[in-house]
């Protein structure tokens, strides 16, 4: 069954790095393609992420 | 009073394990467990094991991921584990997209906070949109359909239901047991939330019924909110 996982902000804010990195994009790049309604592929999985991790950072 | 994080914890991990039994008596071939709870300080993360969803299967061949994500935080009044955000998604494996997904954001006030969106095109109503002005007619998935908000929203029960009987994805052979007991245990602490959002009503019903109520000193007020927000 799952237990609590503890994330420290440096956790998220290198996974955060390591995902855009490995998209090749920057967040501001990745927000404007969900703003306009243009992800594709994997940039869909990468962009729920990124909100998952932000809702963790409280930003 | 607010709850320490030990209590978040057990809450959080409770409703991990009511989730994670849900979807291992209802889907096959799931991770075991199906689902992880990513937690920092009073917020939580309940997903898919890995974050990248959940096979889903038809006739043994993987055509489909499910979606599953919950972000969680201390509710209102300081007391309970409430779900800020959710979704319910269907992607294919053909282009790794959504096809349709269920969300809830329980902050949203210009769109539904629960509602459905069809990622789809159909050039009738592409039509439509840009005569009316929308900002992406070309695009249904712009579109909120909304569900009932926070209320009256569709559960994840309702979810996998539809994926089984709807779309034909494999199952579990004891699945509708689960299902309808997820289900009710959902709709009983709904049915307590919308008795806290109007008591009088609930009273009122109560009274009907034959129950004999008194009100407390001071009277709760409802709460307008949830009974006005789309």
């Amino acid at each position: 069954m799952p237990h609590v996982q503890d994330m420290t902000l440096e956790e998220l804010e290198a996974r955060r790095a390591e995902i855009l990195s490995g998209l090749g994009m920057t967040y501001e790049d990745l927000a404007a393609r969900a703003e306009t309604r243009s992800l594709i592929g994997d940039e869909w999985t990468v962009w729920e992420e990124i909100k998952e991790i932000d809702f963790l950072r409280n930003k | 009073m607010s709850e320490s994080p030990g209590d978040l914890d057990q809450q959080a991990e409770e409703f991990g394990r009511e989730t994670a039994g849900l979807l291992s008596a209802a889907l096959p071939e799931l991770p075991t467990p199906p689902i992880e709870i990513l937690r920092r300080e009073a917020r939580y993360i309940i997903r898919a094991s890995g974050g990248k969803g959940l096979p889903l299967y038809v006739k043994g061949e993987q055509l489909a991921t499910l979606d599953l994500r919950l972000a969680c935080q201390l509710d209102s009044v300081g007391r309970y584990l409430a779900v800020e955000e959710s979704t319910f998604g269907l992607l294919a494996t053909l282009d790794r997209t959504p096809v349709l997904r269920i969300d809830y954001r329980r902050d949203m006030y210009a769109a539904p906070a629960a509602h459905v969106q069809v990622h789809a095109h159909r050039g009738a109503l592409s039509h439509l949109l840009s005569k009316a002005g929308h900002r992406f007619p070309h695009d249904m998935s712009a579109l909120h359909i909304p569900v009932g908000g926070a209320r009256f929203r569709p559960c994840l029960e309702d979810f996998i239901e539809f994926l089984i009987v709807e779309c034909k994805f494999d199952c579990q052979p004891s699945w509708r047991d689960c299902v309808q007991t997820g289900r009710e245990r959902w709709r009983r602490r709904q049915a307590a939330a919308v008795t806290r959002d109007m008591p009088e009503e609930a009273a009122r019903v109560l009274r009907e019924l034959g129950y004999k109520i008194e009100p407390p000193e001071p009277l709760p007020g409802n709460k307008q909110a949830t009974l006005y927000n789309w």
